[in-house]
């Protein structure tokens, strides 16, 4: 049904490096380094799909979640219920900061919750792992807008061809995927090719 | 990260945590058993046909580990693969490349002249500096056809192993370049080596998602792994041959290690090891890149090659085969 629908997880990795997500998305491309099994590893105690009590919250954990309109689905790692309002969570490996693909793809699943059940949503948070703070993220119109210009951004970007390497030194050298994207050989071989358009 | 070796036919590849555990038959009937950690395992080569159990096999393909299956000559059997690469538009890609005629005679262009390099660079190293193969390669870049470059390619290699009676040593008999089955002690040592070359350049041209199969420099016919065998020739001389040459000089490997049947020469099992660990340290070497400039071994310079092919299939930037100074 939402097959073909673009994925939640992807909308970070388009956000974080186009060509990243092209190679994952598009090409199936996928590659473990120690920032992906220690994301997984903290995910390891969330990554069933139920329900439970907590005080006065109702958690519903590993939750599909779909937009038709947007044309994206995926899993959001916990809904929080409490006094009839609803608060999506996303468990992050890394520190607190302003990592605005987490908040994309965090918003993203909001919008779909707000389309599936008729609420509407006022924050969501992100627990980041390395620090254990909870970082709320208001759903501001603003963020909502990106949010549904990176989804329409990136489904238009799958369709095309493949993006060149983005100069991020820092992101490239953290990123799983840079023994198969090879941004640094790229760039030097396609230099080499022609000089007076040094990109 | 290294190749884990089994040689010995009747040994018992399994799993215990995460390790895997190598139990081995002793003249006397009982068994040695050897622990190697699993994380600081690339790949497993099983020689001959050693028992694996199921949780080891399924352990490895998790890890994303290939497992190769060699016959106790050393040729190359098959692999069970780990689920790699699913790019199936570089495999559209390298299937367009083949039937570019011009694309794909300036890429095989590329190779054969890198091969040649080698293969010079090889001979300089050990003297042999009265040899015609700098023309032949700048003889390459001119020609018209497939066909021409493959000729001054055969032409080369005849030139080349000309040179080796003298580089091997006196105690050696080698009259030419032979196989199926090789007549002599160093053709066998080079078919070995040519045949462990070819398990890694497999494995890396599989983790690179191309097709083993759809080959530019090699025709595709008799279900050969053209591609395997277009990437093998950059590495040939640099890492193959110069294993043998590195053990012969070094006497690592003496005249009675072969047994000799019907003319065909085989490794005996101890010299076997031997030459396996020559081969791994030459994988481990480290060089500095010629293009790239940074510290590499010849196990990663594979991979990066069969990437490399992709990018240049995929995004059109050159291709730069590994030719070394």
């Amino acid at each position: 049904m939402t097959e073909d629908y673009l994925p939640l997880a992807y909308l970070n990795a388009w956000e974080y490096c186009p060509r990243r997500f092209y190679l994952e998305y598009v090409l199936g491309e996928m590659s473990d380094n120690e920032h992906i099994i220690l994301g997984r590893h903290i995910h390891r105690n969330i990554n069933e799909e139920t329900t439970f009590q907590e005080g006065e919250t109702l958690i519903h954990q590993q939750q599909w979640v779909w937009s038709d309109r947007l044309k994206v689905a995926g899993i959001i790692d916990a809904v929080e219920e409490s006094n009839g309002q609803l608060v999506p969570v996303e468990y992050k490996k890394g520190k607190m900061a302003q990592h605005l693909n987490d908040h994309f793809q965090l918003c993203a699943a909001a919008l779909c919750i707000e389309e599936r059940t008729g609420c509407s949503l006022a924050y969501g948070e992100i627990f980041y792992h390395t620090n254990r703070r909870r970082q709320t993220v208001a759903l501001t119109p603003q963020l909502r807008q990106m949010t549904e210009q990176a989804i329409t951004l990136a489904q238009l970007a799958a369709q095309r061809t493949m993006p060149a390497p983005i100069d991020n030194t820092k992101k490239c050298l953290s990123c799983s995927l840079k023994e198969i994207c090879l941004p640094f050989e790229v760039k030097q071989l396609r230099s080499s090719m022609n000089p007076e358009t040094d990109d | 990260m290294s190749v884990l070796y089994v040689t010995q036919a009747d040994a018992v590849l399994s799993k215990n945590y995460e390790a895997f555990n190598v139990a081995l038959k002793q003249s006397d009937g009982s068994w040695k058993k050897q622990t190697v950690a699993a994380q600081t395992v690339e790949q497993v080569v099983l020689m001959g046909n050693p028992q694996v159990t199921g949780d080891a096999l399924v352990y490895a393909l998790e890890l994303g580990m290939p497992i190769h299956y060699l016959s106790s000559f050393g040729k190359y059997l098959g692999s069970a693969l780990p689920g790699y690469s699913r790019n199936g538009q570089l495999r559209l890609a390298q299937y367009k490349l083949y039937s570019d005629p011009a694309g794909r005679l300036e890429l095989v262009k590329t190779i054969v002249a890198a091969k040649i390099h080698n293969q010079y660079q090889v001979l300089y190293r050990h003297n042999e500096r009265n040899n015609p193969l700098k023309e032949r390669k700048s003889l390459v870049k001119s020609q018209k056809t497939l066909d021409q470059v493959r000729g001054i390619e055969g032409l080369a290699a005849r030139e080349y192993f000309a040179c080796w009676p003298r580089m091997v040593g006196k105690q050696w008999t080698f009259t030419g370049r032979n196989r199926r089955p090789p007549t002599d002690p160093v053709n066998s040592l080079l078919s070995f080596a040519y045949g462990l070359l070819r398990v890694q350049v497999t494995a890396a041209v599989h983790v690179a998602g191309l097709d083993p199969y759809i080959g530019y420099l090699h025709e595709v016919h008799h279900g050969q792994p053209s591609m395997v065998l277009d990437l093998m020739e950059e590495f040939r001389a640099l890492i193959a041959d110069s294993v043998v040459l590195s053990v012969l000089h070094k006497h690592e490997i003496q005249p009675d290690d072969f047994n000799e049947s019907l003319g065909a020469y085989r490794l005996k099992d101890t010299a076997r090891k031997t030459f396996l660990q020559a081969f791994e340290r030459k994988m481990n070497d480290e060089f500095k890149h010629p293009v790239f400039e940074y510290r590499c071994t010849y196990r990663r310079a594979i991979e990066l090659q069969a990437r490399l092919l992709g990018r240049h299939l995929q995004e059109g930037i050159s291709y730069k085969a590994l030719a070394l100074r």
